[in-house]
């Protein structure tokens, strides 16, 4: 008899989660191409400038401000494709981003690592790049590789390839980090395209992708990133337009005109990107947070964090753009309760609504700042039980089991039934025991551990015992003869 | 008398430029001394202000326009102050360092600060560290603040630092940073004087480098 287990459970087709009406979608679109026509957005960068101008957008010479007619922005919503490939060394993590498809995993360039032994902070640096990736190689739930670190021993000369080398070396998921100087770029993509095989190799799978921070919000394009999100797609890499304000700071306060805000920028970043390149693959990358009207800080567990999160989702779905945003962030410092409600709550939403790529989501503590390897283990519970939320209830003649129901009869029992015994191991999720389900007894005997100190003893079980699947010997002395890697 | 004062307060704690300006001027005109309305008047106005956003009761955009209503005020009487009566908390030279376009915290603090009666002087974003060094001649700061939110950026706050000390002009002033990755470790590393973490705090810890 058949055991029925569950494969990796990624690329659900979700969107159930519908923060917004139809109505207030076509609302939010028509505010963002308002904005895109009448305030317009702020280019200094000389390239884009001209390919904006050459377009027909309105460019105010004198101050640089550039305003976007709608059909513009729709002939460039047009041309980005509604489906990027986003690909790993083993083909078994390919993420088909389109849709409503979901995945989830970790993100992005945090300083500080809070060190799993010791307890306390110290700087990140390129060896964390390597061992991260190695213990997210070995977490299921966690889709994809965004490196979460910034390795601070790197100078910004050669910081790209080896953050990619060190991520490519370590793991078979896909690896996404931001890229930082334009040789930067080449000598990366001249590393990837040996790993992919050949040049069309890496464009066919492309088993990177850049993240470019190419706005500063509001409404203003940060000219040396652009400059680098130009070159992505002139490279034909995947280019992430990530965005992230603040609604009280740097964006309205109230969600509806930071939602707005926000697709007028991606929308700006969109028409770039086809202008360069018609076809350019990109991910949408609008992040919406709330600043602390107490204190002007960046929050990263607020309850709007999740919902304006699957809000964007929707929108984006509305244009048939790939889009990467945010979920699972705390404001706590430690993997502690206030970690858990505040991860867990976004997390599930974000799926929900159907978020194709969803970053940030494992292993951060306040907010962006720091990671902790125990808690990159307690996020992959989290998202396991989010992706059996997603998952929902398959309703057919097999699982109403009525042929079960009748032969058990009434007062009988299921537990030796063919059917609980075909069906147990995949309709329910499995946690790890970062969960325990034990009573109260028995998990004093065990020590009375808590969930973080659970996590620990797997983090410093999967970081001494598994071996991701390395570059190929070959692949791996071209890298070291060609370039100078610090790991 | 102290009636008018009390509006003057109330009408500065929310944030009521155009009456606070109005207030000021009719208290003038009533006889009272600049100098009594300034304190009496504006500074307890701020005062509560100050005490109700300790509490957490007040947030940052009230702070920041009663603080704007406080300079409508103090525009009408600053003929009348004696220089030596005029309070100046000190001097603040800010700005985002080079790379980085960032901005919204170095224009908080400096609001901020403006608030709490510093006088500033803000150089923007993506300054160069030659420029920081002509802004503490020219202007003869007692404290500099630096900003910056990209990793790869960060480091320029050191490299202004050594071009303050190379130009002689390191020991002139208080030297402080902040931004989302900047922590007091790296503070300390590059050999600033002072870290905060959020703009009310970056006041406190500009009136301890200047006191």
């Amino acid at each position: 008899m058949a055991k029925r287990r569950p494969g990796l459970v990624k690329g659900l087709v979700s969107g159930r989660y519908k923060p917004l009406t139809s109505d207030q979608v076509q609302r939010i679109h028509g505010a963002a191409l308002d904005i895109l026509q009448r305030t317009g957005v702020l280019v200094e960068e000389p390239e884009a400038l001209r390919l904006f101008a050459e377009a027909g957008a309105f460019v105010e010479r004198d101050t640089l401000r550039v305003r976007i007619p709608q059909a513009l922005v729709e002939d460039a919503v047009d041309w980005a494709p509604s489906r990027v490939v986003l690909a790993g060394r083993d083909s078994k993590w390919d993420l088909e981003l389109e849709g409503a498809r979901v995945h989830i995993g970790t993100g992005g360039a945090a300083l500080t690592v809070l060190d799993m032994e010791t307890g306390r902070p110290r700087p990140a640096v390129l060896r964390d790049v390597a061992e991260l990736a190695r213990l997210v190689d070995g977490l299921d739930n966690v889709h994809f590789y965004l490196v979460p670190v910034y390795p601070t021993d790197m100078g910004k000369d050669e910081v790209d390839v080896n953050t990619y080398y060190a991520g490519l070396a370590n793991t078979t998921k896909h690896v996404q980090a931001g890229v930082y100087s334009v040789q930067g770029i080449r000598d990366t993509v001249e590393m990837c395209e040996r790993v992919a095989g050949d040049a069309d190799g890496l464009r066919e799978r492309p088993v990177v992708s850049f993240i470019t921070s190419w706005m500063v919000s509001p409404l203003k394009f940060a000219t040396d990133v652009t400059t680098l999100l130009i070159e992505t797609c002139r490279q034909g890499i995947p280019a992430v337009l990530s965005a992230a304000p603040m609604a009280g700071s740097t964006a309205p306060v109230t969600l509806a005109g930071m939602l707005a805000q926000l697709t007028a920028e991606q929308l700006a970043g969109v028409v770039l990107t086809q202008l360069v390149q018609r076809g350019s693959p990109l991910l949408i990358g609008p992040i919406p947070a709330t600043a602390d009207m107490k204190t002007g800080r960046y929050l990263g567990g607020a309850a709007e964090f999740g919902l304006a999160n699957a809000a964007i989702a929707q929108m984006a779905q509305f244009y048939r753009l790939p889009i990467y945003n945010s979920a699972g962030m705390t404001d706590a410092k430690v993997p502690d309760i206030q970690a858990g409600f505040e991860k867990a709550m976004s997390a599930v939403l974000a799926l929900l609504a159907g978020s194709n790529f969803v970053h940030h989501a494992a292993g951060m503590l306040e907010n962006m700042n720091i990671v902790a390897a125990e808690q990159f283990v307690i996020d992959n519970e989290i998202l396991g039980m989010a992706m059996r939320v997603v998952r929902g209830i398959e309703v057919n003649d097999e699982t109403l089991a009525l042929d079960t129901i009748d032969a058990v009869g009434p007062g009988g029992h299921f537990l030796m039934a063919d059917h609980t015994l075909r069906h147990m191991r995949s309709e329910f999720y499995y946690p790890s025991t970062v969960v325990d389900r034990q009573g109260w007894d028995q998990w004093h005997q065990d020590g009375a551990l808590d969930a973080r100190e659970r996590a620990r003893e797997i983090a410093r079980d999967i970081l001494a015992n598994h071996r991701p699947e390395p570059l190929d010997p070959a692949t791996e002395s071209w890298i070291r003869a060609r370039f100078e890697l610090h790991v | 008398m102290a009636d008018i004062l009390g509006k003057i307060a109330s009408n500065l704690y929310n944030g009521e430029r155009e009456e606070v300006a109005r207030l000021v001027q009719e208290a003038l005109d009533q006889g009272m001394l600049a100098g009594e309305v300034l304190s009496g008047g504006l500074i307890a106005g701020m005062d509560e202000v100050g005490r109700d956003f300790k509490a957490g009761d007040l947030f940052v955009p009230e702070v920041l326009i009663a603080a704007r209503a406080m300079h409508a005020g103090m525009d009408v009487l600053r003929p009348l102050l004696a220089e030596g009566d005029v309070p100046s908390a000190g001097k603040y030279v800010i700005g985002t360092v080079e790379g980085d376009l960032h901005d919204i915290g170095k224009n908080l603090v400096r609001m901020m600060l403006e608030g709490a009666g510093f006088e500033t002087v803000d150089l923007g974003t993506d300054v160069k560290p030659n420029v920081f060094v002509d802004a503490v001649r020219e202007h003869q700061p007692t404290v500099v603040g630096m900003s910056a939110l990209l990793t790869t950026t960060m480091v320029n706050m050191k490299s202004t630092i050594e071009a303050l000390t190379e130009a002689g002009l390191r020991d002139a002033v208080k030297i402080m940073v902040g931004g989302a990755p900047v922590t007091a470790a790296f503070a300390e590393e590059i050999g600033a004087d002072a870290y905060a973490p959020d703009a009310a705090s970056a006041v406190d810890v500009a009136r301890d480098l200047t006191g």
